[in-house]
């Protein structure tokens, strides 16, 4: 009996490994920054992690009365696409123990682009570092997951 | 291709241009609030051109874009999305990089996106991984699928 039970043990763990996602791929979905300004819908392409911004809080702009642009953006021929659907989170890829790095992320407040490492806390919240040079010199956010309809 | 032959104190190298035609494609549906990437893996399109240069991965010096030009089949043209920004992404070391942008788009079925000049893709074409994405962002909300077939145009600089 003691067989059997370590047998059916074995046979559930293997089948619920195979249907959870890889480890990495629980950054997919769609998070929404500390300022609560925007959403982001994190996806994977090839073996790293990208994200772009699909909900802004406030997708008008009051200055011109039209969805907001990237106009802080350094490459002047950028400055006029929309901030919504911009990729702002580049290139990260799955270290371990719930830890993204080697990326980059963009803060269109005010166009400069930061080396960025990103820790999951839980399963809905992440802890984005965005830093110049070392990791200690920087800022972190901590992002939520989104809820559907919201 | 037409090859150009430099000449220089650190060897010799070799200049070709290869022309991809590379078909993005969605089934649909895009969703206003959900900007969409129509991604392309490039794997064997580089083969021929490659071994016509007696080429691997290590010979390449530095690559980048110099002409883009993008066509629809679609009757409302490029006229239900408000831009389109072409990037390329690898694996290893390499950075995503945005290689062209049209913004706005139009109504119109095709039209050249200027690249962008500086981009050296040379550690993407190196890796085996590698991806051209789309990224469009919708106006609406539109059910239907949507293709673009892309002409991209490289310059591939080769060192023995």
């Amino acid at each position: 009996m003691k067989k059997i039970s370590i047998v059916l043990g074995a046979a559930l763990m293997c089948v619920l490994m195979a249907f959870a996602p890889a480890s990495g791929d629980r950054l997919l979905g769609i998070w929404q920054s500390g300022s609560g300004k925007a959403g982001v819908k994190i996806e994977k392409i090839g073996t790293k992690y990208y994200g772009k911004i699909v909900w802004l809080k406030e997708p008008i702009d009051p200055a011109t009365s039209k969805p907001k642009v990237d106009k802080n953006n350094p490459d002047e021929k950028m400055r006029t696409v929309p901030l919504k659907g911009y990729r702002i989170l580049k290139d990260f890829t799955y270290k371990d123990n719930d830890e993204w790095g080697d990326g980059t992320i963009y803060d269109p407040e005010n166009g400069s682009t930061y080396k960025s490492v990103i820790k999951m806390k839980d399963n809905n919240t992440l802890d984005i570092r965005g830093y110049i040079g070392v990791q200690a010199l920087g800022r972190t956010d901590t992002w939520k997951r989104m809820k559907l309809g919201k | 291709m037409s090859a150009v032959l430099l000449f220089s104190a650190c060897g010799k190298q070799t200049k070709d241009n290869i022309t991809l035609d590379i078909t993005f494609k969605s089934d649909g549906p895009f969703f206003e609030s959900s900007p969409e990437s129509l991604q392309h893996q490039l794997a064997e399109e580089l083969t021929v051109f490659m071994k016509q240069h007696n080429a691997t991965e290590a010979n390449i010096k530095a690559v980048k874009l110099i002409s883009a030009s993008f066509t629809t089949a679609d009757s409302a043209g490029f006229a239900d999305f408000n831009s389109l920004i072409l990037n390329m992404m690898a694996g290893g070391d390499s950075k995503a990089k945005e290689i062209a942008v049209q913004n706005p788009l139009s109504k119109e079925s095709s039209f050249s996106a200027q690249p962008a000049g500086d981009a050296d893709l040379s550690e993407h074409f190196k890796s085996k991984d590698k991806f051209l994405v789309c990224d469009l962002t919708p106006k609406a909300d539109r059910e239907s699928p949507f293709e673009i077939k892309a002409k991209l145009t490289f310059e591939f600089t080769f060192k023995d």
